[in-house]
């Protein structure tokens, strides 16, 4: 069965054809035994699942649902909405620089990043953890930061939603100091799924303003799930861009955030030969806004 | 722009500019399809209510970033399937992925569970042993009835890409759940 004859036989149970279209690819399949059997089992399935009721909250749950969120977003005690503004973001980090080091966290580097249509270019830090963290992430080689081949052998990766949304993510995975779903970390995972985790900016924000261990925990805590999206278009895209004729540099995202409405990803670059450097790239486009690159 | 999308648009102006009550419009509007999703990708009733609470506290922080070329729906359901992702991965390192062949009679909710989903548990064993990706096509096209643009968008693949998922997750279904022969007859449960 060719990939012809598979679209065609979704696009029959999903209605994507034309009545003339519908009409030959119907004609098809009947001329085709296999072709045919696949499309009634298809056509089962597909039907067997469809009819099933949605299922839905009881309203005991639908209540703790709200409740929780409003708690969260503190919509009963601030009217206001709890979002985090491109400007707050900027206002916080541009002196985290000084906060970081409080926090026994080594500043990586400072990038400033060009002007993308407002007067204010932002000079923000990209900040990773101490070398306690970074050698426990050493630890999990097999997760590491170099780009393994995806195995999801047909189908091409996603560009995941929270890179594009412009959440902060925090610095590495600190193994040894957050619970156990990152403490197997080294553990493969045959299912190599797309995603940036989300990092709570308030939460690190309230974190920072509450003193240099505070943000460090907060900071580790966001730390949880951080690993490289290998199978991220970006991933793929950052792979040519870094490239180095001695091999695959590592690589590791270790912020990103929305600044004047472009949503950022910065990465850490370590070629194979030659020293780290960070690279900061539109994450819709891969475009390289800023690079510390020698 | 159809009317639920225009008004969707219209309550994030609203709560980006303080109005509480449009959050829980917002809720109303949706809160029971994004369960539906979180539900029938993590099985698990309590995991999937986690899993829908972080989904609308995502897109409620991130209201401002919403861009309005997109329908309000595509952005929710596409953060939905993505925090289902990485709820999923997260039940997996813990080992405790554990997909139940048969649920526990002692948990109180494990009734709830086959209730809510209304689905023959077979066919929920078969959904929960295919892989996320697959499953999510499944879910968002015919469990949730999106056309195959909108669960191209939702995914953010090509439609190509969904096409080919909806194709072997049908097929992997149909393998576990025995022969689909013309004429087959699928029996509900009974209530």
């Amino acid at each position: 069965m060719s990939d012809h004859d598979l679209d065609l036989i979704t696009e029959l149970i999903n209605g994507h054809l034309s009545p003339d279209e519908r009409r030959a690819a119907l004609a098809r399949v009947a001329a085709d035994p296999e072709l045919q059997s696949e499309y009634e089992s298809q056509l089962a399935v597909s039907s067997l699942l469809s009819d099933a009721p949605s299922p839905t909250m009881t309203a005991a749950e639908r209540s703790e649902l709200r409740t929780a969120l409003r708690q969260q977003l503190n919509l009963d005690s601030a009217p206001a909405a709890a979002v985090i503004a491109p400007s707050r973001w900027q206002r916080w980090w541009a002196p985290a620089t000084g906060l970081a080091a409080a926090a026994a966290v080594i500043i990586g580097v400072v990038i400033i990043l060009p002007d993308s249509g407002s007067d204010d270019s932002l000079q923000f830090a990209a900040a990773q953890v101490e070398t306690t963290v970074q050698a426990s992430r050493n630890g999990g080689a097999d997760t590491g930061g170099s780009a393994g081949s995806a195995d999801t052998a047909d189908e091409e990766p996603t560009t995941t939603t929270a890179a594009a949304s412009g959440e902060l993510a925090s610095p590495a995975t600190a193994e040894d100091t957050i619970d156990d779903s990152v403490g197997a970390a080294s553990e493969s995972s045959p299912e190599a799924l797309p995603h940036i985790p989300e990092v709570d900016l308030d939460q690190l924000g309230l974190a920072y303003a509450e003193g240099p261990s505070e943000f460090e925990d907060e900071l580790n805590k966001s730390a949880r799930g951080v690993e490289p999206v290998e199978t991220s278009e970006i991933w793929s895209c950052l792979l040519a861009e870094t490239g180095d004729p001695a091999g695959e540099p590592s690589l590791e995202i270790v912020a990103s955030g929305a600044i004047d409405g472009v949503d950022v990803v910065v990465v850490s670059v370590t070629p194979p030969s030659g020293d780290a450097y960070l690279i900061a790239v539109d994450a819709d486009t891969c475009e390289e806004l800023a690079s510390t690159r020698p | 722009m159809t009317a639920r999308s225009a008004e969707d648009r219209a309550l994030i102006r609203r709560y980006l500019e303080g109005d509480v009550e449009a959050f829980d419009e917002l809720m109303r509007a949706h809160e029971d399809r994004v369960f539906g999703i979180c539900l029938r990708m993590m099985k698990d009733r309590d995991q999937a209510l986690d899993a829908t609470q972080d989904v609308f506290l995502t897109v409620f922080r991130k209201a401002d970033r919403y861009k309005e070329q997109a329908a309000f729906s595509t952005w929710l359901y596409r953060v939905s399937v993505n925090t289902c992702y990485d709820h999923l991965r997260r039940r997996q390192r813990k080992r405790t992925e554990a997909i139940p062949e048969h649920l526990d009679p002692s948990d109180p909710h494990s009734g709830d569970v086959l209730n809510a989903v209304e689905l023959r548990p077979d066919i929920e064993t078969a959904l929960a042993g295919i892989s996320p990706e697959f499953r999510a096509a499944v879910v968002l096209v015919d469990l949730e009835g999106m056309s195959l643009d909108g669960a191209a968008d939702t995914l953010d693949l090509p439609i190509g890409t969904v096409k080919s998922r909806l194709f072997r997750a049908r097929r992997q279904l149909a393998e576990v759940l025995g022969n689909f022969a013309p004429g087959f007859e699928h029996p509900r449960e009974e209530p």
